[in-house]
């Protein structure tokens, strides 16, 4: 149970040092944001040409917030592996670690959502308006997030971890409806599509367009997403956990 | 910590301007816009209010909207059915949003491109007609409305 001790002051504290390392990484910090005005560029030059907001947008969106969140989370834990683990032997608690990183990634996952949907709502216009596009890709980021934690918790070098992620990725592209429609599928790949979270905020997404949405099912669905991030986060510090008693 | 609260803050506060009160021209706050064309801002601003006028089914006001002399001729429900396929009584507009403003280069000209979400009650069938207002600048009237254009 080492791996779900949490104290808030550890987290105060911890939330704190990221936030500083996060600024003082200034040329990381600027390529990561970079991200989101680049590929919501990609995607009014190709949209536009359309000049309407499609299915396949939405799913282009939904895949680029899960890559923002996995991303900007695989080197976070195993750059310091050293100094997490010497900061355990006096007395550092997981969960205070894992929520702290996840807290400060968020924001960073929040930025880059929002100029995301920004840039390209003001170029091809999102049915049902910009609003609960940003709720949703905001709540897949948070699941990848979560993901890329588990990643760089069981990941031995950076590298390693940044490779891992389009290893993670692929399936959330396979295993959606856009690839293979759901008439087609067979049983397994239906519940795979449930387990990934792609699929759950396409579905929102097409939700949030559609003539009549039911905010029902929009809920429903970043609920979904946001037990995944915790679901994930908490493997994350069990992860961590079983490594550093290796250590 | 203190300092991530605040952070997070001012990015809420960001995105609640940045995606509830934006247009396709600019931020609007009620009555208040900030825009980089006011007439653009203000097209956007009164084709909306024409959309809402024809969703109310105020056929006098929605017709307020065209020259003086047009607003004598212009049998918006007669329109209304040319654009939707559907007699007005039968028509309940669920939604609308403007997608476009362009003006020309004289800047007298203006086309306002909408979306719009609406049910046909005699056969619960729903329809998202995209059609674009045709707007030219009178040097009496101001911005006057050429829905008929819109049709052709």
């Amino acid at each position: 149970m080492r791996a779900l001790r949490c104290s808030a002051r550890q987290f105060e504290v911890l939330v704190e040092r990221n936030l500083e390392l996060l600024f003082s990484d200034f040329g990381n910090t600027v390529l990561l944001l970079l991200q989101a005005p680049i590929i919501a560029g990609c995607m009014i030059l190709v949209w536009r040409d359309v000049d309407q907001a499609t299915d396949t947008l939405y799913f282009v969106m939904t895949l680029s917030a899960v890559w923002f969140g996995a991303i900007n989370a695989c080197r976070e834990i195993v750059k310091e592996r050293a100094i997490f683990l010497r900061e355990l032997r006096v007395g550092l608690e997981i969960g205070s670690y894992i929520w702290a990183r996840l807290a400060v990634l968020v924001l960073l996952g929040f930025v880059q959502c929002l100029v995301l949907v920004v840039m390209v709502n003001s170029q091809v216009a999102l049915k049902g308006g910009p609003f609960l596009h940003f709720v949703v890709l905001l709540a897949a980021s948070l699941a990848g997030t979560s993901m890329g934690l588990a990643l760089s918790a069981v990941s031995g070098t950076p590298d390693r971890a940044v490779a891992g992620v389009p290893i993670l990725l692929l399936p959330q592209i396979l295993f959606s409806s856009v690839i293979l429609s759901e008439p087609h599928a067979s049983r397994v790949t239906r519940t795979l599509q449930d387990l990934t979270f792609t699929q759950w905020s396409y579905d929102a997404q097409l939700e949030v367009a559609a003539a009549e949405p039911h905010l029902g099912s929009i809920l429903l669905a970043v609920l979904v997403l946001a037990g995944m991030a915790v679901a994930l986060a908490l493997l994350a510090a069990f992860l961590l956990d079983l490594g550093s008693r290796r250590a | 910590m203190r300092r991530f609260l605040v952070l997070f803050g001012l990015l809420l506060v960001l995105a609640g301007v940045v995606l509830l009160f934006s247009t396709r021209t600019g931020l609007q706050f009620g009555g208040v816009s900030m825009s980089t064309s006011a007439d653009a801002s203000y097209l956007e601003q009164r084709t909306v209010d024409f959309l809402e006028d024809i969703r109310f089914k105020d056929f006098e006001k929605a017709a307020t909207y065209h020259s003086i002399e047009d607003r004598r001729t212009v049998k918006i429900p007669e329109l209304l059915e040319r654009i939707f396929q559907v007699r007005p009584e039968f028509l309940d507009i669920l939604r609308y949003e403007v997608l476009a403003v362009e003006l020309d280069r004289s800047r007298t000209r203006a086309r306002v491109k909408t979306r719009t979400v609406v049910k046909l009650l005699n056969s619960s069938e729903i329809r998202e007609p995209e059609i674009i207002f045709y707007w030219h600048k009178d040097p009496r009237d101001g911005w006057v409305m050429k829905l008929e254009s819109s049709l052709r």
